[in-house]
């Protein structure tokens, strides 16, 4: 495994928002530390709303409520999967290569467009039985400032600029 | 909160002649008339050549010095302090490009300048271009 953490790091320090506030005062530091930020208000970052562009990775938190950002360079953050009309796969899952955008809880999802063109049921009844179609998956990548650069299942090295 | 050069990173760029006139305008009645351009928002308007350009035209960086051979230095990078074009003016969280005039404005698209703070007193926008 090649490492790439805070390569490039630049740190910048942002008030943090109210929502983070309560996440750290409730959960202490380590429930924010690592985890991805947008920029939610003036001077000000927070979780923000999934699909938002993100600011960087909180490598501080301050009990008076400043935050030091990772708004630069590469880090490591946690991923989850995009649900899209009921669906969730493994496709949704952010890889190499891959845009990234904020998911409103600290962590990153696919930046991108994704249609899916319902499949056809099969009918079992039929004789021979027929096999139905699967679902079409189409993913279009939308570009942001965030490219994954390695991922497993629960976390990406992303690179941030 | 203090945002200024963080980041920075200062390129040479040649001015164009928009940028030289300026200065050879405001000659006339400052000392040197460099105040006219340090400080805008610039963006490449040819061949290594950078301008105030065209309202519109994407950010390229601040101008951080200008020499009278012709040649500025342009802030590409980092965090920096512009004036907000006052008929558009920016809030934090909105994507900006040049307004043709030194300044910025809002900008219907991602750009790669982002608005951190704003400061309507000052009609000026704390920039994060990348």
């Amino acid at each position: 495994m090649i490492e790439f953490e805070h390569i490039g790091y630049r740190g910048v320090t942002f008030k943090a928002d109210n929502g983070l506030k309560t996440t750290a005062t409730s959960g202490g530091r380590n429930a924010v530390l690592g985890k991805a930020v947008t920029l939610t208000g003036d001077c000000e970052v927070g979780f923000g709303d999934g699909g938002e562009r993100i600011l960087g990775c909180i490598f501080q938190y301050e009990m008076d409520g400043c935050v030091t950002v990772q708004d630069y360079g590469y880090c490591t953050l946690a991923t989850s999967k995009i649900t899209k009309n009921g669906i969730e796969t493994h496709e949704f899952l952010p890889k190499a290569g891959d845009y990234v955008v904020v998911d409103g809880d600290g962590g990153v999802i696919l930046s991108a467009t994704i249609d899916i063109t319902p499949g056809t049921p099969g009918d079992p009844e039929a004789e021979p039985p027929e096999e139905g179609t699967p679902d079409e998956i189409t993913i279009t990548p939308i570009v942001t400032n965030a490219v994954v650069i390695s991922a497993d299942n629960d976390t990406a090295v992303v690179r941030i600029s | 909160m203090e945002f200024e050069h963080i980041g920075y990173r200062g390129v040479t760029f040649k001015a164009d002649d928009g940028l030289k006139n300026a200065v050879l305008t405001a000659k006339a009645w400052e000392n040197d008339g460099r105040d006219a351009v340090l400080d805008k928002a610039v963006t490449l308007t040819n061949d290594g050549e950078v301008g105030f350009g065209n309202e519109g035209d994407r950010l390229l960086g601040r101008i951080h010095q200008y020499e009278f051979d012709g040649y500025v230095t342009v802030q590409d990078q980092g965090y920096c302090t512009l004036l907000g074009n006052e008929t558009s003016f920016p809030e934090a969280g909105d994507y900006v490009v040049v307004d043709g005039n030194g300044g910025v404005k809002i900008s219907t698209s991602e750009t790669n300048a982002l608005v951190i703070s704003a400061d309507t007193t000052d009609k000026t926008v704390i920039v994060r271009i990348s």
